[in-house]
């Protein structure tokens, strides 16, 4: 009732933007935690994978009626061993030789966004920063929306340019490595319309095109018996669609999120990911939020766990561009405190995600599964905090 | 209180209204700025003025071609289909016409004759309204803005503030009320809502720092008839009086919202507390026989804290009701201390 009449009073003029005119801080804590590697797929090094925290930190305030400015703060420290190369065993199976000692490094980001809103449409400005030992980024971003049809269809588009150099710190086998740039593109357009009272699809198109210096300077490839460092093209273009179903079940007071992605590029790589999520809400402050999803690849024309002989001038094993399949489970619990008598609510939100990838789960047959995928855990804990 | 609180009063809407707006020579401007919206809805949906839209539209009666509306009258009579329709038909702006039967200063009640006679003019439903015209197809029909109108220009005011720079201020029409923002150094207002017993005082005070707040209650225009209590607020679909809630008082995000919700409480009469504790309102109400309950008094009791307020949970009328419901004297006992802290006093 009270939820039907705001939103009918949300329609007279000049009453919209009383919701939106808020000053926002998020927290964030994640924990990425990357299982051990199996012994038996491990020809040397540590089996002690990767494991990243990463710290958060987002704030969004109004300036005027018009104008919101945001700055989010990401701090990440990472640590552990990561696949180096993977090398033939006496029987001819790939096996994975890790980087030995733990590596340890940070990154911290930093990005500033400008929104202007116009009565309908929104314009955004955002430049970032990105700093690790031995890698920055800057980018910058343009992005629009426009509503159309009282505001039941929104039309968005954007580009984004990200300008980085890689610095690789010197390995046993590259003691001075050269350093390196790389630039991405891209740009997206998309189209989201309500359906009915309870139900809203959007659906998103997105080109990117990376070049430069795109290869991984800490794997190496085994060819002919010989470790050669990673080799990849110095271009890539990359496509994606995504389309997004929203519907609220009143009855039940839930909502079904499905997801569905296609990817494709010109490495041959093809991709689908679909993700089926449930939104259940108890006793109006509470959701619990189940979600799935499913993940499946095809590998880069250059993939291969090891080379007898070689391929020619490219060529990498890095179990991101082998073929495989992955499958995910996540539960999330949300709970709202707060919201009165100040214009204050507090959001708090803990969630649990498990990650396993692996040749079998892929929709094709995957012959020789890359001795290097990942599987994972990620908990994850965040504040906001809405006045 | 603070130096720079600029206070501007004014009557409108046939109440006195005040703007209070926190900065210095700005403010003046701002609180202007506000009354001027004020007025300038008076003056289009007042039913009194012979110039106003509403009057032309009343004078339209019975003519099927009807009156091509601008946008914002389309967004407010699309507003109050959508209440009639969530509030069984309840909830209705062509009621306004009983009045004509109901004489509260002549201490005489109406002959049901009289009332029937009305009762064909009245109901949302018989108002054809197909965007951007509307058509009252009888004669003698009239749409009465009054219902909401005021909770609206609340609202419209504190948002013109909101756009004009203003971001600590408060502003009430005769007892809606819509907040701009809290006191600078972030406490919220101290509202008073009227013991509907004894009108000129304080129930109690509610502490408010964001949103609207709207009362209703049937102390306003009453009269009295060989013991029985006749209140102004009618039923549209008998004409006579409901009898059941004394007072209501609604926190929402928008005053507008608010004093639907409170006009919609008192039409549902005895029902009227239940339908508040199912319809997720922040609410205070007095019944008819004097029993105070609703989540806005667990609310305050918390919101005297501000530390104590900023955490308290979502204080709706479901289940606080029952715990927090206490008889008047009980509370009219901590009257008198929070009574003092009142800076926007609702002068009803």
């Amino acid at each position: 009732m009270l939820a039907a009449l705001t939103a009918s009073a949300l329609l007279l003029p000049g009453l919209a933007r009383a919701q939106e005119e808020r000053w926002g801080v998020d927290y964030g804590f994640t924990l990425y935690s990357e299982d051990d590697l199996d012994s038996d797929k491990l020809q040397a090094g540590s089996p002690e994978r990767y494991e990243i925290e990463t710290h958060q930190l987002r704030m969004r305030a109004p300036l005027g009626g018009r104008i919101d400015v945001g700055l989010d703060l990401v701090h990440e420290t990472m640590s552990g061993a990561t696949p180096w190369f993977v090398e033939p065993d006496a029987n001819g199976e790939p096996v994975q030789v890790m980087t030995g000692a733990s590596v340890e490094d940070q990154r911290s980001d930093v990005l500033l966004r400008g929104t202007y809103l116009f009565d309908e449409s929104r314009t955004s400005l955002l430049g970032g920063y990105s700093k690790e030992d031995d890698y920055q980024a800057t980018n910058f971003g343009f992005s629009a929306e426009h509503d159309f049809n009282e505001k039941n269809t929104t039309f968005s588009w954007g580009a984004g340019l990200s300008l980085d150099e890689i610095d690789p710190t010197p390995t046993a086998t590259n003691l001075n490595p050269s350093q390196e740039d790389k630039r991405s593109l891209s740009i997206f357009a998309g189209i989201s319309q309500v359906i009915n009272r309870s139900s809203i699809v959007q659906s998103t198109f997105t080109y990117q095109n990376g070049s430069g210096f795109l290869s991984d300077p800490y794997k190496l490839v085994s060819v002919g018996g010989v470790n050669l460092p990673d080799s990849r093209p110095d271009s890539r273009n990359q496509f994606s669609w995504l389309t997004r179903y929203r519907r609220h079940f009143s009855s039940v007071n839930g909502a079904l999120h499905a997801d569905y992605r296609l990817y494709v590029d010109d490495w041959d790589v093809t991709s689908h990911t679909v993700e089926l999520a449930w939104y259940q809400m108890l006793w109006d402050a509470l959701a619990v939020i189940p979600s799935v999803r499913y993940y499946t690849q095809s590998q880069a024309e250059f993939y291969g766990p090891y080379f007898v002989t070689s391929p020619g001038g490219e060529f990498t094993s890095d179990y991101r561009l082998s073929p495989y399949g992955a499958l995910s489970w996540k539960l999330r619990a949300e709970t709202r405190l707060s919201d009165w008598p100040f214009r204050m609510a507090w959001k708090v939100g803990v969630s649990w995600e498990r990650y396993q990838s692996s040749g079998d789960l892929a929709i094709r047959d995957v012959e020789i599964e890359n001795p290097g995928l990942v599987s994972f855990n990620v908990l994850m804990f965040n504040l906001s905090a809405r006045f | 209180m603070p130096v720079d609180l600029h206070v501007l009063r004014f009557r409108a809407m046939g109440s006195p209204c005040e703007v209070r707006i926190h900065g210095g020579a700005e403010a003046a401007r701002v609180a202007e700025a506000a009354r001027a919206e004020v007025l300038r809805l008076e003056a289009k949906y007042s039913r009194y003025r012979e110039d106003s839209l509403a009057t032309r539209i009343n004078r339209s009666a019975g003519d099927p071609t009807g009156v091509v509306v601008d946008r914002e009258t389309a967004a407010l009579f699309d507003y109050a289909a959508a209440s009639h329709r969530h509030s069984d038909g309840l909830f209705d702006i062509t009621s306004g016409i009983l009045r004509r039967a109901w004489d509260f200063k002549s201490g005489v009640l109406p002959s049901q004759a009289a009332i029937d006679a009305l009762l064909p003019l009245v109901g949302w439903n018989r108002v054809r309204w197909e965007a951007p015209r509307i058509v009252l197809p009888r004669a003698g029909m009239q749409l009465d803005f009054g219902g909401y109108v005021k909770e609206y220009a609340a609202d419209r005011a504190a948002e013109i503030c909101r756009e004009h720079g203003a971001r600590h201020g408060l502003v009430d029409l005769g007892g809606d009320v819509a907040v701009v923002g809290p006191h600078p150094d972030g406490s919220p207002w101290r509202v008073g809502i009227r013991d509907p017993r004894a009108p000129t005082e304080a129930l109690l005070t509610l502490p408010l720092g964001w949103g609207g707040i709207a009362s209703s209650g049937d102390y306003e225009r009453c009269m009295v008839v060989d013991g029985v209590r006749y209140g102004h607020i009618l039923d549209p679909r008998t004409g006579w009086p409901v009898r059941g809630l004394a007072a209501v008082s609604v926190v929402a995000d928008h005053c507008l919202v608010a004093g639907t919700l409170t006009t919609i409480a008192m039409l549902k009469g005895e029902r009227g507390v239940a339908w508040l504790e199912s319809s997720g309102a922040h609410c205070l109400y007095v019944t008819g026989d004097g029993f105070v309950g609703g989540g806005l008094l667990e609310a305050r009791r918390a919101g005297q804290s501000a530390a104590a307020g900023a955490w308290l949970r979502a204080s709706s009328c479901g289940g606080s009701a029952t715990s927090s419901g206490r008889k008047p004297a009980a509370v009219s006992g901590s009257l008198a201390a929070t009574a003092s802290a009142t800076v926007a006093k609702a002068p009803r």
